[in-house]
């Protein structure tokens, strides 16, 4: 296993700035958000699937492998401007 | 270097227009265009008095920098580009983003800084959180992100 960490906005904020999860080495985006639901109460499952994971670059393929120790961000739709 | 991107805490540093339209000033430019987004007092039948904004600052900036070279190789290289966008809580009027756009010719001017807010709102990672009048806090229901290598220069959104 692996220890990452998840940043969390918008209206994940109510659980907190950050969040750490462990998931098996070699990992995908996938396999961190279906570790990242467990840990959610029912009424976030909704928000999540419309959801996104990046890092500080890009928006990350669902396929994309996750390096041991990242921190990955989670972003919900987005409402700027 | 003619594109300044940023994001900013508004409540220790508030945006200033003219800032952006000095960045955006040029000899050969005969053209400043300016876009102001503040908060208002009304959203979908609710009496707004403020809004947080929630900003993943490091890939917002990274998103505006490729927005305003993807404005640049539609309307040219001579395009100055400035984005500020606030991070933090504001009241009603208060500016949330600023974004100045300066060309040689105004239709350049005008086209890109469209594109520009645009573009922000469809894909840059800022959440705004609406606080209303009678006590209650709501974050905006917004638009859903686009997978990696799937962005919308690559594609037509539907939604707007």
């Amino acid at each position: 296993m692996q220890d990452i960490t998840i940043q969390l906005f918008g209206a994940f904020r109510p659980l907190g700035s950050t969040m750490a999860l462990q998931v098996p080495k070699g990992a995908s985006v996938h396999d961190v958000r279906a570790a990242f639901a467990d840990t959610l109460p029912e009424d976030l499952h909704d928000l999540l699937e419309v959801s996104r994971f990046a890092d500080e670059r890009a928006v990350l393929a669902e396929n994309a492998i996750v390096s041991e120790n990242s921190t990955l961000a989670v972003l919900p739709p987005v409402s700027g401007g | 270097m003619n594109i300044h991107v940023e994001v900013r805490d508004v409540e220790a540093n508030p945006l200033d227009p003219s800032e952006a339209l000095s960045f955006v000033e040029a000899p050969g430019h005969g053209a400043g265009a300016l876009f102001l987004g503040a908060v208002r007092n009304r959203n979908q039948g609710r009496d707004v008095k403020g809004v947080s904004y929630d900003v993943f600052a490091p890939l917002a900036e990274q998103s505006f920098a490729e927005i305003c070279a993807e404005a640049q190789d539609k309307w040219g290289p001579d395009l100055r580009l400035f984005v500020v966008h606030g991070k933090g809580r504001l009241e009603v009027g208060g500016l949330s983003i600023v974004i100045a756009a300066g060309s040689p010719h105004r239709d350049e001017a005008f086209r890109a800084c469209r594109y520009v807010i645009e573009e922000i709102k469809n894909r840059s990672p800022v959440w705004k959180q609406e606080h209303y009048t009678d006590g209650d806090s709501e974050w905006v229901q917004g638009h859903a992100l686009c997978q990696h290598g799937d962005q919308s220069h690559k594609h037509e959104h539907a939604h707007g």
